[in-house]
């Protein structure tokens, strides 16, 4: 027996008092089972374990009576602080007896695996998952959905991909599920894993189901995994033919890695988002493209193969009123670097552009632009006057051409700057700044230690736009330093400037490196030792601190963060 | 039973028939199932179907104190809590998103399961569809990595199956394992 001035004796002692309050409660509302009891199990050697275990954070511990405005309730002491405890006690039996249509919206946001895993927990539970996971308009089969969400990450490890036998499995379940599957309409499909033409029939089956029932999003990623061993990998063939039979299809978004489309069909008129990545297309593709998605809004090209033969050949993308977004991204590791694009498009607002040698752009509307190979493509957006952001890399001998382009561009809010390696000045920033009057955010990564300023540190001019300014990959080097008191004295409406060793470089397509060589590339030797999170020791032993010291005595409105 | 104390308990409605407009925000007064009264904005109020209809429909002045037996004091706080940040954020408009989520990440962090369980059903009672979706989102995720034992006892369930029972699960990739059939 417990001594009553234990909190668990107390609980005892309370729980009677409970029984009374619900007898005489009125069961008013329809729903669980909850409304109907009339008695209180008494309380289990469970139920008071766990209320001892759960911490007491009632609101009303912290403040006082009357008032708890900040929830938006008002709040009557009655007993003492007992009585969150016995609340709790109440609950642990409450849990047992969880309506099915909670359980079944938990198991609604479960994967495939996980959710019919929920089967073998008891008999009541047996069936339960059914209803909503067999009727999901969303249908995703990955790592994480066919084998269970501990395994969505085995997708890195190469050497368990190599088996055969995964490979047959997943194909298994996704056949099972789909025969079992019962909902009217599909609206995504999505198959994600390393499958590729040798499954062809399969692949074919999965995506004319998901079309037959109407989906608007198909999503197709095929890896590649390290197979070696005389792996016989087939390029799949997006059936397009095979699609071509049936009626017409409201597919609004196809997204394809690693296959091969020889031609879309005709029914995908009516295609607003089409992302092909690695994929190997004919020569005519573009132009059929652009007669038949009369509706396509965004377009991205990731290093796509054409298999004509003159890997040179120019890409002319034009004539598309309403093509909204455009990706043209060309590894420049892979061949065919170095073909040229054109691009005319009236409504062109956002394109990325990596790996192509520009010949002609007419884009009068755009206003978001991210350049990989930096000036030399610069010259050409100088008639974009509704330009606002631009994310570009830069060396130091092409800045002084940059800076009259940069005048043409005068509506610049969003500069981000990737300052290549070499010898460079950081005083033309400067320059930059003066050419852009309205810009609002300000973002440098910087690459090279052989970094000078370049210009009297009394030449700054005010700059009455300049909200935030970010400088990124910093070393701590004196024409750093100087370079950030310079913009901090020059920047009248500065609100925010951070300062941060480290630095992502945007590859285009929702992609970052974070890591080496990027990144890294001719940091200084002392620099080099990272810690774990990849800050080098030196930054956080000195060179923070030394920052801070220097930038202190600036007079400044802004906040500065050195992280 | 507990009683109202202080200033706030004599508010009275002019809530007549003709619709009379009034200066004050109208707050709506629950009591939960531990006794404890509560006094809650009407925008927050009228968040939760339950509260809602029961007003509506009969046309129930709002000095009817509605009881609400099977929520506890401590579960209806973070109730409101929950839609209180919601309806500021809604009307807020901007960065809604961004902010949510912030604010999600925030509740659960330091809740248990046994908790989150409580609340799905506080929120399926109270009709909230809203947050009835971010609590069991939370418990899926807090499950999904769990074996079998874990939610069983997780959720109080006895396992009521016989071996063969088991053996003859209905979709049989139910209990199959990646590493048995990888190795």
């Amino acid at each position: 027996m417990l001594p009553t001035d234990t909190l668990l004796g107390r609980a005892r002692d309370q729980v009677g008092l409970h029984r009374q309050t619900l007898l005489h409660a009125s069961g008013l509302f329809k729903h669980s089972p909850m409304a109907k009891r009339t008695d209180c199990p008494s309380l289990s050697r469970d139920a008071a374990r766990d209320a001892v275990e759960i911490p007491l954070r009632c609101h009303r511990d912290s403040h006082k009576p009357g008032t708890c405005s900040k929830l938006g309730a008002k709040c009557f002491r009655g007993r003492g602080s007992s009585f969150c405890v016995e609340a709790r006690c109440m609950n642990m039996d409450r849990i047992n007896e969880l309506p099915d249509d909670v359980l079944c919206n938990i198991f609604s946001f479960l994967g495939l695996k996980d959710a019919v895993e929920t089967s073998l927990i008891s008999h009541r539970w047996r069936h339960l998952w059914k209803p909503l996971i067999l009727t999901r308009p969303n249908l995703e089969f990955d790592c994480a959905n066919m084998f269970g969400a501990k395994h969505a990450q085995v997708a890195n490890k190469f050497s368990l991909i190599e088996s055969r036998f995964k490979r047959q499995v997943f194909i298994r379940r996704v056949h099972e599920f789909l025969r079992l599957y019962s909902g009217k309409k599909v609206d995504t499909l999505r198959v994600s894993f390393y499958l590729d033409g040798n499954h062809a029939a399969d692949l074919d089956e999965w995506i004319l189901f998901a079309i037959e029932k109407g989906a608007q999003v198909l999503d197709l990623e095929l890896f590649n995994p390290f197979f070696g061993r005389g792996y016989p990998h087939q390029d799949y063939d997006f059936p397009h033919q095979l699609l071509q039979l049936s009626n017409s299809s409201s597919l609004k978004h196809l997204s394809l890695r690693r296959c091969v489309l020889k031609s879309l069909p005709y029914q995908f008129n009516q295609l607003t988002t089409l992302e092909l990545r690695e994929v190997i297309l004919d020569e005519n593709f573009i132009a059929c493209l652009f007669s038949n998605c009369l509706l396509l809004e965004r377009l991205t090209l990731s290093n796509f193969v054409s298999n004509c033969e003159d890997e040179r050949r120019s890409l002319i993308i034009t004539d598309h009123p309403r093509l909204t977004d455009l990706k043209v991204l060309y590894n420049p590791n892979s061949w065919g670097w170095g073909a040229s694009l054109e691009i005319s498009a009236a409504n062109l607002v956002s394109l990325e552009h990596a790996g192509y040698d520009i010949s002609c752009i007419n884009a009068p509307r755009l206003a978001r632009l991210h350049l990989s190979d930096g000036f030399k493509g610069l010259a050409h957006f100088a008639s974009c006057p509704r330009l606002e952001s631009l994310y570009m890399l830069m060396k130091s001998a092409e800045i002084p051409q940059t800076i009259s382009t940069f005048t043409n561009i005068r509506n610049l809010k969003q500069l981000s700057l990737i300052l290549q390696p070499g010898y460079f000045q950081l005083g033309s920033v400067v320059n930059i700044l003066k050419a852009t009057p309205l810009l609002e955010e300000l973002e440098i990564m910087v690459f090279s230690t052989s970094i000078h300023l370049g210009i009297d540190m009394n030449s700054g001019f005010p700059h009455s736009h300049l909200r935030s300014v970010q400088i990124r990959n910093c070393h701590g080097t004196l024409y750093e330093i100087e370079f950030a008191i310079l913009i901090l004295k020059m920047a009248t409406k500065l609100e925010k400037m951070v300062i941060d060793p480290l630095g992502k470089f945007y590859k285009g397509d929702g992609s970052w490196v974070v890591e080496e060589p990027y990144c890294c590339y001719d940091r200084s030797y002392e620099l080099r030792n990272v810690d774990v999170d990849g800050v080098p020791h030196l930054w956080k032993r000195k060179v923070r601190a030394h920052i801070r010291e220097k930038l202190k005595v600036v007079m400044t409105d802004a906040q500065v963060i050195i992280l | 039973m507990s009683a109202p104390a202080e200033n706030e308990a004599s508010i009275k409605q002019e809530n007549g028939p003709s619709g009379t407009v009034q200066e004050k925000p109208k707050k709506i007064v629950v009591r939960t199932g531990d006794g404890e009264v509560f006094e809650l904005k009407e925008e927050v109020a009228m968040e939760m179907e339950t509260i809602k209809t029961f007003f509506m429909e009969d046309n129930i002045s709002y000095e009817t104190v509605m009881p609400l037996t099977n929520v506890d004091s401590w579960e209806l706080v973070k109730v409101i809590e929950y839609c209180s940040k919601y309806v500021e954020l809604k009307n807020k408009q901007e960065n809604f998103h961004k902010e949510l989520k912030a604010f999600q990440d925030e509740f659960v962090k330091s809740m248990s399961p046994k908790t989150l369980l409580s609340l799905s059903n506080v929120a399926n009672y109270l009709e909230i569809k809203y947050f009835l979706d971010f609590i069991c989102q939370a418990i899926a995720d807090h499950i999904k990595n769990k074996d079998v034992e874990y939610v069983r006892e997780l959720f109080g369930v006895e396992n009521d199956f016989t071996e063969e029972e088991m053996a003859k699960a209905e979709a049989p990739w139910a209990h199959e394992n990646l590493d048995k059939d990888l190795y």
